[in-house]
């Protein structure tokens, strides 16, 4: 049923050429006017350009040594795992100021300010702040608790009272977390020892029940640990007497302030 | 009598000429029906571009009904212009060059015709969709499933044309232009069908959503737009000087780097993302080695107008050409540039992209489909342009327009990038430094769609037939004593 390739076409322009329809003198001006085809010229392909395209394709050999991740389907940072550079490229772990800043600027600012200051009357400051720093009767197990459950009602912070809803952050990974915490401590003058992502990990695991925001007077129940530098969190014999085991929710005798509505 | 045909040498003038007039008369109706089609997509698609960028000047702008939210007016836009304007272009200015590079008339025009209004009713279905909620939150893909399978019918019909076209053709010498024509018509069914229904109709799980959606995005102007833009300039381009193109061997290289690079470029838009390093990599790699074909066409298509530019003066088809093969490289060493990891860091995520994309799909693609129906459409019809100030208006408003979108948007968009990775800027912050650029960016709308407006006029009269009937060409400036040689569009 196939018709001839080339016969179907011919035909129907062998029946015009032999002036049975268009005649030539009636084709539009546009046709009759136009030049050839295009046909090709065969200039070669210049010698330096030939080098050029050679010299990308070695480029491209070395990126792709540098840069493949080893062509291995779960390392996704080109510069982990190099063969050409062995282990000598692998980075060191993220700077928790560096990192810790991006967080605070995108999660934290709007309350606390990039100041560090906080809002008078309304949001307390974080520069200077006994909570941060761990004064007082604060420890570091506060200050991640906080962080992870949020806090209501009435909080004494540097002299003046603040009134105020923090939200819970423990959406947040333990890595992230310690990084907020850790340039917080480390920024506008403050200066503490970093908090560890093991630290952060220990305390979400001790409060897995929490459910609500911490009041302060549910805070000061709660014996107070410092750790000591970047060491990883305390041994078990260490933390302070009756201390971190105790579950989250207030203890018992505790009378529960009820919180004023932010 | 066919012997006679199949020798060329015996093949006269006349009859040669004779035969241009039986193949332009064939593809009469198909070729207006896309035309025609693409300039009504093109002037919806200008005001759904002005409403989106006078949005981002006054956010509250019509924003009390759901339907013309900046959510679904932008992808509207794109839509419009991607689908119902420059694909339906180029379909139409591929059907026109396929029968004219086949040298037979154009045949199974039904199957055309049938094309035509699938891709006429999925546009429409789609754009309504997108606007009435029903859009999907994937780049370049939002068109609803019943939308896009109307498309994608549309495509098979233009697919199984094209293959039959190239089977029926007169032997003979296969023209570069083939065979980019001939590539594009496979690959973009063959894209489109996967992509959708890898995001669509059977969606996969996780990050390889976001590759398959880049690798789509990437090769619509990649494997689509770029290989009929080139195929339309390396015919017209010729065609209008009547000299060879410079190197059939540069063609070659030029092609096989493109059909081989290009298909890896789109992993470059996940660069930072949550992608395994090599894909991440392989692509840079991919999109670097686009100096390849991107430099070899450049060369090609220059050394043929070389010692011929002042045929730029005259000739309207030659001048878009020749402005869109120019930002063709243009584009794509910005592009290059931008698949740079160090660079990118700077320009993803901010205007900068959206200045490429337009110098893409507009300086690239879009002026050279104007090129090419200011050289069709007079052959099609049987008319002359009826009027070359209308065509100087549509030049310098678009070319202006284009220009001023693309330069304002590129340093918008490197401040806000600036902006964006200083962490001492919040995020709003960053936004206060494009407004300005912003504001000049509508302004680039405006005249990009004063001159969709004028083009519109242009191309109604023209099927119109409107104006004397004239038989030289339409040209920017009528003293053709002063020309070179006589220009024939």
């Amino acid at each position: 049923m196939i018709p001839d390739p080339h016969q179907a076409g011919s035909d129907e322009l062998q029946s015009h050429l032999e002036g049975e329809g268009l005649n030539v003198r009636d084709v539009h001006g546009a046709i009759l006017r136009e030049k050839d085809d295009p046909r090709d010229g065969y200039e070669p392909i210049p010698l330096w350009l030939v080098s050029a395209f050679m010299a990308l394709v070695f480029w491209a050999g070395a990126y792709l040594s540098f840069y493949s991740g080893g062509f291995q389907a779960d390392v996704f940072d080109p510069v982990q795992v190099s063969w050409a550079g062995g282990g000598a490229a692998v980075k060191g772990p993220p700077d928790p100021m560096v990192v810790g800043k991006r967080l605070f600027t995108a999660n934290c600012v709007a309350c606390h300010q990039p100041t560090g200051l906080g809002v008078a009357g309304q949001f307390p400051p974080l520069a200077g702040s006994e909570w941060v720093l761990s004064g007082d009767w604060h420890g570091d197990n506060h200050l991640i608790r906080i962080l992870l459950h949020g806090l209501q009602g009435p909080v004494q912070v540097k002299g003046s009272t603040y009134n105020g809803a923090m939200a819970p952050w423990k959406q947040l990974k333990d890595e992230q977390i310690a990084m907020i915490l850790t340039y917080i401590r480390n920024e506008w003058g403050n200066s503490a020892p970093p908090i560890t992502a093991e630290q952060v990990a220990k305390v979400r695991e001790e409060t897995a029940g929490q459910t609500e925001p911490y009041t302060q007077t549910q805070l000061q129940a709660i014996p107070a640990i410092k750790y000591e530098s970047a060491a990883p969190p305390a041994p078990e014999g260490q933390t302070a007497p009756g201390g971190a085991d105790v579950p989250p929710p207030a203890p018992a005798g505790t009378p529960l302030a009820t919180p004023a509505a932010a | 009598m066919s012997a006679i045909l199949a020798h060329p040498a015996t093949v006269t003038p006349e009859m040669e000429k004779t035969r241009r007039a039986l193949i332009d008369e064939s593809t009469r109706l198909p070729v207006i029906l896309f035309y025609g089609s693409a300039v009504f997509w093109l002037l919806i698609g200008s005001l759904l571009a002005l409403l989106a960028s006078f949005k981002l000047n006054e956010p509250t702008l019509l924003n009390q009904w759901g339907w013309l939210t900046f959510g679904r007016v932008r992808p509207a836009h794109l839509n419009a212009v991607v689908y119902g304007w420059a694909s339906a272009a180029g379909i139409g200015t591929s059907l026109w060059l396929m029968a004219r590079l086949c040298r037979t008339p154009l045949r199974h025009s039904k199957l055309l015709i049938g094309a035509a209004i699938f891709w006429n009713i999925g546009v429409l279905l789609g754009i309504l969709g997108i606007l009435s909620g029903d859009g999907r939150s994937i780049e370049w893909l939002e068109f609803p499933n019943y939308a896009s399978f109307m498309l994608f019918v549309a495509f098979g019909l233009i697919a199984v044309w094209a293959i039959l076209m190239f089977r029926f053709r007169e032997p003979g010498h296969i023209y570069v232009s083939q065979w980019y024509l001939l590539a594009a018509f496979l690959w973009f069914p063959w894209l489109y069908s996967t992509a959708n229904i890898l995001l669509n109709f059977q969606p996969i799980q996780g990050g390889g959503q976001g590759a398959v959606n880049w690798w789509y995005g990437h090769n619509t102007l990649g494997l689509w737009f770029t290989p009929i833009g080139l195929a339309t300039a390396y015919y017209l381009i010729p065609k209008v000087l009547g000299r060879p193109i410079h190197s059939y061997y540069l063609s070659i290289l030029g092609f096989w780097s493109l059909a081989l690079f290009y298909s890896w470029n789109g992993m470059h838009h996940l660069i930072g993302g949550p992608f395994p390093a090599w894909l991440i990599s392989a692509s840079v790699v991919a999109s670097v080695m686009m100096f390849i074909p991107v430099i070899t066409t450049a060369i090609n298509h220059h050394m043929t107008v070389r010692g011929n530019f002042q045929a730029l003066k005259w000739s309207p088809t030659l001048r878009f050409t020749v402005f869109g093969a120019m930002c063709y490289t243009l584009a794509s060493l910005q592009g290059i540039s931008m698949a740079i990891p160090s660079l990118n860091v700077v320009t993803h995520f901010t205007h900068y992209t959206v200045g490429h994309a337009h110098l893409g799909l507009y300086a690239f693609f879009t002026m050279i489909m104007f090129g090419a129906m200011y050289y069709i459409l007079p052959r099609v019809v049987g008319w002359e342009w009826p009027s070359a100030r209308l065509i100087r208006w549509h030049f310098w408003l678009v070319a202006i327009g284009i220009g001023m979108m693309v330069v304002v948007l590129t340093l918008g968009g490197l401040l806000q990038g600036l902006a964006l990775l200083d962490p001492d800027i919040t995020f709003m912050a960053s936004l206060d430094y494009t407004k300005p650029w912003l504001f000049l960016r509508s302004i680039s709308g405006l005249l990009l769609t004063a001159g969709h407006i004028v083009f519109a006029v242009s191309f109604t009269l023209l099927l119109l037939k409107a104006g004397a009937t004239r038989s030289e060409p339409t040209l920017f400036a009528t003293d053709q004593d002063r020309q070179p040689e006589p220009l024939n569009a």
